[in-house]
């Protein structure tokens, strides 16, 4: 998998060191440690320290404690298994209308359980069961990391 | 408890405007054309409304109130489950009729949905948690229902084998059906399999024949207490109602149970309200939004099996002499997108017998869905007068709490 890393994901999930240079109040506040992990090339998701289990989306508590002990963690490994996707055509009015047709997969990550979604330009080759991997270094038209196709289904 | 709220509250009069993809007219002008037939329907005055209830997008409460001069509202409210809010609206308003806030409630839609706010820049403004859309989904290329719920439809195509051919099904039903109801959009243009399958793609596997119309227009419905019924032989009673929110209800992503929707959890509310089963019922009007939602809610609606939704409308079970005719009007599909009020309104008519071409032999019966937001559901249950012990009786035997519906 080194060749999805580029060598700055931290192999084993650790709590980050959140970026306390953040001064936004609100969600722009509780979102900021994944925004700027993902400007350093990290991914990162919500873990509650109280119930100890991963959360996706970020929210200010936990959902299933309902504490207010969520902390940011990388990922362990930013790859993931395809649950399903969307093919988008009709975007008009977005900054994606010029790029359109891409996917949107929603991806499961394996250790953290969780899904997220990812934004696929090259998805010929997508499928159900199929996995993923982030990609820093090619960007959405929005600034943010694309996914790509490592292997197809199992089920194909 | 649940028998103090089922057949008190009536269906006494509807009223729609045309539906269009432009009416060159304001949202209020819709909304007073709409309000006004449904007043005639119920043989009203603007004076018996004390109550008003708008739906969450288009005309406001005061769209309709200072145009038409309702100068006895003294009850307000609007529902925030997005398209499931038309449908939960009646529970809203015959909760206000039932503590006695108010007598006669006026629920209504109007919206210039096609030539003004077309959703994609509708939802941004009303949908819940705008936080999570801003941060996690615009910025990947994630934005309209049509993309969210795609891939729901896909998991489920997945999961349960349910097929291109289903959702066609759900289609060419909706506007087989529209061709009997001069008053659709879709009337006189019948869908081929063919023209389903040319449709260009939105957001795959949805295609544009699988989306609903977005419509300029209004609809309005006038509740009173079952006490207040003049025409009994016309009211058509709430029998059971309910709206739901499923596990993550602002989230699609990390949903668990995947497949539970509001209404999984609306429905078995609204029919032990109702003391009536699934089996009951005559016909269904399903929020039908786009095509794989129509299977989806028959399946939390408890007609069929989680999974065995594809091949209940494979079967035909749908159409208009199936096991259960869904949305025979044409539904959102093929009348137009008004929030589901005009699936009440149709219910309406059918369960007075009074639909026409179009009326379903025997219809006495109906439930009604509401799908919103990111699977947010409500439901009434409906019954025709025929059905409705005591109908037309004292208002005193039922509220002394003799027969059926005390």
């Amino acid at each position: 998998m080194s060749d999805v890393q580029h060598g700055r994901i931290a192999p084993e999930a650790t709590p980050a060191e959140v970026d306390r240079e953040q001064p936004e109040a609100g969600f722009d506040a509780v979102f900021a440690p994944y925004f700027s992990g993902l400007r350093e090339g990290r991914l990162r998701v919500q873990w509650c320290t109280a119930c100890g289990r991963h959360q996706w989306p970020a929210r200010s508590v936990c959902t299933g404690c309902h504490g207010d002990g969520v902390e940011w963690v990388d990922v362990a490994e930013p790859v993931g298994t395809v649950f399903s996707w969307t093919v988008v055509h009709h975007t008009k009015g977005t900054p994606f209308a010029s790029t359109s047709p891409y996917a949107v997969a929603l991806v499961e990550l394996e250790k953290e359980g969780v899904r997220m979604y990812a934004h696929i330009p090259e998805h010929v080759d997508l499928a159900i069961g199929g996995r993923v991997a982030i990609d820093f270094v090619k960007e959405t038209v929005t600034g943010y990391p694309t996914w790509r196709i490592l292997d197809t289904s199992p089920y194909d | 408890m649940t028998s103090a709220v089922r057949d008190r509250v009536a269906l006494v009069g509807i009223g729609s405007t045309a539906f269009t993809r432009r009416s060159g007219v304001g949202v209020d002008k819709l909304a007073v054309e709409a309000a006004t037939r449904a007043l005639a329907d119920a043989d009203l005055e603007p004076s018996d409304i004390d109550g008003v209830v708008a739906y969450p997008s288009g005309a406001r409460a005061e769209d309709l109130v200072v145009p038409m001069g309702l100068e006895n509202v003294a009850f307000s409210g609007t529902v925030q489950i997005g398209g499931a809010s038309g449908v939960a609206s009646l529970q809203l308003a015959a909760s206000a009729i039932l503590s006695g806030l108010a007598s006669t409630v006026l629920v209504f839609i109007a919206r210039n949905g096609s030539s003004e706010s077309r959703i994609s820049s509708r939802i941004s403004s009303i949908l819940p948690s705008p936080q999570l859309r801003e941060a996690f989904e615009h910025p990947v290329g994630l934005y309209t229902p049509a993309q969210q719920y795609s891939i729901i439809c896909r998991r489920h195509m997945h999961e349960f084998g349910t097929r291109r051919g289903d959702l066609a099904e759900v289609a060419l039903t909706m506007r087989d059906n529209a061709q009997l109801n001069p008053d659709a959009q879709m009337y006189g243009r019948p869908l081929t399999m063919q023209k389903y399958l040319e449709s260009r793609p939105i957001a795959a596997p949805y295609l544009l024949a699988d989306c609903c119309l977005e419509t300029d227009g209004g609809v309005a419905l006038v509740l009173r207490g079952a006490d207040e019924v003049s025409d009994p032989g016309r009211a058509v009673y709430i029998s059971g109602m309910g709206e739901g929110r499923p596990p993550s209800g602002d989230d699609l992503s990390n949903r668990d149970p995947y497949f539970d929707v509001g209404l999984t959890y609306a429905a078995p509310r609204a029919f032990e309200m109702a003391g009536i089963s699934v089996d009951d019922l005559d016909l269904a009007f399903i929020y039908d939004c786009f095509t794989f939602e129509v299977i989806h809610q028959l399946e939390e609606l408890g007609v069929c099996e989680r999974g065995e939704g594809g091949r209940f409308v494979r079967e035909g079970n749908i159409r208009r002499d199936g096991r259960l005719p869904v949305n025979p009007h044409g539904g959102l599909m093929a009348e137009g997108h008004m929030g589901g009020l005009n699936h009440v309104a149709e219910a309406v008519r059918q369960l007075r017998g009074e639909a026409g071409p179009r009326q379903i032999p025997g219809a006495r019966r109906a439930a009604v869905t509401g799908w919103g937001d990111f699977g947010d559901g409500s439901i009434a249950v409906l019954t025709g007068s025929g059905e409705v012990p005591l109908a037309g009786h004292s208002v005193h035997a039922s509220a002394a709490g003799e027969g059926s519906r005390s």
